[in-house]
């Protein structure tokens, strides 16, 4: 019985691990290889430099900036997308017609090629002739030369990242609210109970399984990050927009070092990794 | 009561708030389609927002030199088989996770969800070589079969099916049904919810993908969107309105497909009550 | 329920059909490609460049009619690495156009045909070829790949804003004084306009503009033997002080992204000829092109660009395709009618002599003082460290024009960072 159960698991299994090893692992493991080897990506020889690679990474200076950069991109994009998004679906709930004008507009940039929006934002930002400078201008605010200040292209670059990702939050968000059960809140309407004490005791711990959702998914995306912000600033001004996955790029396939850049990919892997189980297991302590 | 409930809900500054956000979520759009129609002399010259100029040869040399028909259709064949895939392989392996037991079974699945944290331009080279093993070069399979698992859709739908009582299967199971049979009739319409969430992002992810296929494509023939997009900005100069022409191609079919199904999309992912 | 089996049924089958079919699609089409041969053309030439291309192509495919030449165009950002995935799997195209830049590089894959040996002779296969043009094809004694174009930096200016600002629009710098004068006469125009546009982001892009102050300056780049810097010198510091002096002290310039100037709102701004034609059709100014102004006591000098053409190893048939489009695309008459297509530059005599060309100069003048800068042009090192080195010097000097380290510091610190670039690499 028992055998019977685990052949059928593993026929369940085999598609997806079959992928999974031929597409992911392999590749993943011979990447290590390379991560080994000072190969230009060109030359017919790889040649062999143990961990040097690694040695190299701990006094560089670029890769710990990134390291930061994509840890604070990657924070606010995730939460602020999250938080709006919650929001946004909360006041467009029993909205009737309007809210379907509402939810395509969020929805657009989401199916917006990332490369085509990118390049609109570049000219959106640009100091002379974007509307967004212009607009502060008319409001007599000073407008910003966003992808050129070191301490303004962070924040463009999450504008932009929450821009693309805010109406999959709203969309997920609103079809949870549009399946809670309806006669919780009427009770609570009968008691008294005001809207944002609604809200904070009702609404919020029911939504915690979308709000997981919406938190892993937007995680997944953000970290990865890589196709508006090559557009935007390639990673500058003075490295301060150069997320994980451009440096690795830059490395890999601009600068001939493939070598290098697979030895960034691995310890990015292993960064997460650990920082993944460290919460599980302080989440497991806590329950 | 239901009255009361919706006065709360609604209110003038709710709109407004709604407005102030959606403008600016809508403002790369007005701005794209403005340019889109200004002659090149002008495309950096006022007004920005509000199109004045109908220059309507941008899209017709942004079509001669790109057949946008052809990356949609490219497009929409990768994104569909990629999101079946997904949904496909990812419901067994979900089953099989959560209702069996078998050897290796923890390990194998820390494995798949350490693999979601792995960076995808590592794997570009390598795993360009595996595809050119296979002859899959310049061909959309290479686009494919590739993205037809998802360590995320695994755990997704394992979460899910998890609320769902094992009666359900044993019911069906008493009646003759197979294993597959139980998946097909049994687990997936009660997971929809769950099966519409990893379709949206299996999709969009497919949709939006650029550095694989930029590696793995050759031919224009074989072109998806982005890519198409991606060569009217080079290094001999940007041709900004035709760019903003074939961005403007790009786009709105995209944003009318989602106009026509969004309800169906709304009800997949709100029924059966995400929370269970 | 039953539906729904059914539906998911049909879907996966149909999804399994397309995937078959696709695959099938392509072993289809390699069958009956046996005659003739097929070849692919990678390259970067968008645009109008792109254009000029295939109609050059369309001409070759019909005075040959056993071969079909494809031009693939893919962004030059992105070349480089479809190449370096094709060369790593054996997928490369028969034929490909790259940046000279690139070329050290490429010749270490062994995946390039000895065009020396397919030509009868590296002498026969370069004729008249200026020989600084050929530094890049040349690998350990072979040819491996030839000039398809060249081309250099040279001084655009906004005439339109010389007038504004009370300058005479026939009458651009020649010195780095007069340029730094005329720079801050514009930048008074207000409004951010730039009295000049400098390159700041780092990459080969930042490298590229800088060179030929250094090379004007007399500091140079590297030394001769390609093994140790050599701009962090007096000269060097003069040159960087320069333009950090213009960013930082008269604010006739802004550390920023690119682009100002195409959007006339910069003065003026270091570019190659093929911003020639663009500017001509689509510039909302009228501009005028000069030589670079050099300093006192310095010299003329500019920066060399250009792509080289190469065939990369595969059947008899398709190397045989491949070479003898080389041939062809590099011949004089064809490369004088590419010139005058893209406003690329001559790569010998005989295209420089040749009436046509000298016809299109004649109607387009602001090509006149690229062909004059040319002589001047330097060549970036050929080696396979230079983009190590290049990404290394221009993060080291991008903060000194944002003002965050001196001069002095951000040369010294460069100096540091292309000689561990020089010896990792």
């Amino acid at each position: 019985m028992r055998n019977r159960q685990a052949r059928t698991a593993y026929l369940l299994i085999a598609p997806a691990l079959l992928l999974f090893i031929g597409f992911t692992a392999y590749p993943f493991i011979w990447s290590a290889q390379i991560s080994l080897t000072s190969w230009d990506g060109l030359n017919a020889v790889k040649k062999f430099v143990g961990f040097q690679n690694y040695i190299n990474l701990f006094g560089d200076a670029e890769f710990r900036k990134s390291l930061s950069v994509t840890t604070i991109y990657t924070v606010s994009v995730t939460l602020i997308s999250t938080i709006l998004g919650f929001l946004i679906a909360l006041m467009l709930q029993r909205r009737g017609k309007s809210s379907v004008i509402y939810r395509t507009i969020f929805f657009s940039p989401v199916v917006t090629a990332t490369v085509a929006a990118a390049v609109v934002w570049q000219l959106l930002f640009d100091p002379y002739v974007g509307v967004i400078d212009l607009g502060l201008k008319a409001l007599h605010l000073p407008g910003p030369n966003w992808l050129s200040d070191t301490h303004w292209a962070l924040p463009a670059v999450i504008i932009v990242g929450i821009w693309k990702r805010l109406g999959f939050a709203v969309i997920v968000y609103a079809a949870g609210l549009s399946s809670l059960p309806t006669s919780c809140y009427e009770a609570a309407d009968l008691d008294g109970v005001s809207g944002w004490q609604k809200v904070r005791y009702m609404t919020i711990p029911l939504m915690r399984p979308v709000t997981t959702l919406v938190l892993i998914t937007g995680f997944i995306d953000a970290i990865q990050v890589f196709d508006h912000i090559f557009i935007l600033t390639s990673g500058g001004p003075m490295g301060s927009t150069n997320v994980m996955s451009l440096l690795l790029f830059n490395q890999g396939f601009k600068l001939f070092r493939l070598g290098y850049a697979s030895a960034i990919g691995w310890t990015l892997f292993m960064i997460i990794l650990a920082l993944t189980m460290l919460q599980w297991q302080i989440r497991r302590r806590h329950e | 009561m239901m009255r009361k409930f919706k006065k709360i809900s609604l209110g003038l500054a709710d709109h407004l708030v709604l407005i102030a956000i959606s403008s600016i979520v809508i403002l790369p759009f007005v701005w794209m389609i403005t340019t889109s129609l200004k002659p090149p002399k002008l495309a950096f010259a006022a007004p920005y927002l509000i199109p004045t100029h109908f220059h309507w040869q941008n899209f017709v040399n942004a079509w001669h030199e790109a057949p946008f028909s052809r990356y949609y259709l490219n497009s929409i064949i990768v994104a569909v088989l990629v999101t079946f895939g997904q949904v496909f392989t990812s419901a067994l392996a979900a089953y099989a996770f959560d209702r069996f037991e078998f050897p290796l079974k923890k390990t194998l699945w820390f494995t798949l969800l350490a693999s979601m944290m792995v960076p995808l331009p590592l794997l570009v080279i390598p795993s360009f070589q595996i595809i050119q093993h296979l002859h899959w070069a310049d061909n959309l399979v290479a686009l494919i079969i590739p993205r037809c698992w998802s360590a995320f859709g695994i755990l997704l739908l394992r979460q899910f099916i998890h609320s769902i009582p094992r009666d359900f299967d044993d019911a069906a199971k008493m009646d003759g049904a197979s294993t597959l049979r139980v998946i097909w009739t049994v687990i997936l319409p009660l997971a929809r919810p769950a099966v519409a969430t990893l379709a949206l992002f299996a999709f969009l992810f497919a949709w939006n993908d650029f550095l694989w296929p930029l590696i793995v494509l050759n031919s224009p023939e074989h072109f998806t969107v982005p890519l198409g997009i991606a060569n009217f900005s080079g290094k001999y100069g940007t041709r900004w309105t035709l760019l903003m022409a074939a961005t403007v191609s790009a786009t709105i079919p995209a944003v009318i497909a989602f106009l026509a199904m969004q309800k169906s999309l709304i009800r997949g992912l709100a029924s059966g009550g995400v929370n269970e | 329920m039953k539906l729904t089996h059914r539906r998911l049924a049909s879907i996966l089958s149909l999804a399994v059909f397309a995937t078959v079919s696709l695959g099938t699609g392509s072993a289809i089409a390699a069958s009956k490609a046996v005659k003739p041969v097929t070849i692919q053309f990678w390259n970067y030439w968008d645009g109008g460049n792109g254009q000029a291309l295939s109609k050059l192509v369309t001409e070759f495919n019909k005075k040959n009619p056993g071969i079909i030449v494809k031009p693939v165009t893919f962004p030059w950002g992105d070349l480089l690495p479809k190449l370096q995935s094709a060369i790593a799997s054996g997928s490369t195209p028969a034929l490909a156009a790259t940046d000279i830049a690139w070329m050290a590089n490429m010749n270490q894959s062994g995946k390039l045909v000895d065009l020396g040996a397919a030509l009868g002779g590296i002498k026969k296969a370069t004729g008249d070829i200026y020989p600084s043009l050929l530094t890049y094809g040349l690998y350990k004694g072979k040819l491996q790949s030839l000039p398809a174009s060249t081309n250099n930096l040279s001084l655009f200016y906004n005439k339109d804003l010389f007038r504004k600002a009370g300058l005479n629009p026939n009458k651009p710098p020649k010195t780095w004084a007069e340029m730094r004068a005329d720079a801050m006469a514009i930048s008074k125009l207000g409004n951010g306009t730039q009295g000049m546009e400098i390159y700041v982001q780092p990459g080969e892009g930042l490298t590229w503009q800088f060179q030929p102050y250094l090379w004007q300056s007399g500091a140079g780049f590297l030394n001769k033997t390609n093994t140790a810097p050599t701009f962090n010198s007096a000269a060097g510091k003069t040159a960087l002080q320069f333009l950090v002096d213009l960013i930082n002290v008269d604010h006739a310039a802004t550390a920023g992204q690119w682009g100002a100037f195409d959007k006339g709102q910069a003065g003026m701004r270091i570019d190659g000829s093929w911003m020639v034609g663009g500017y001509r059709d689509n510039a909302p100014f009228e501009f005028g092109t000069a030589m670079l102004p050099i300093p006192d006591g310095g010299v003329h000098a500019t920066n060399m660009g250009g792509e080289q053409i190469m065939a990369f190893k595969g059947t008899t048939a398709t190397q045989a395709a491949a070479v003898t489009f080389i041939q062809w695309f590099t011949s004089a008459p064809i490369q004088a009618r590419w010139d005058v297509a893209t406003n690329f530059m001559p790569i010998s005599d005989s295209v420089a002599n040749s009436n046509v060309l000298l016809k299109h100069i004649a109607e387009e003048p602001a090509l006149k003082a690229f062909i004059d800068q040319q002589k001047y042009a330097y060549a970036r090192p050929a080696i396979a460290a230079y983009p190590a080195v290049s990404d290394a010097f221009s993060k080291a000097l991008e903060p000194a024009f944002y003002g965050t380290v001196s001069v002095s510091d951000a040369l010294a610190n460069a100096d540091a960072a292309v000689r561990k670039a020089l010896s990792t690499n």
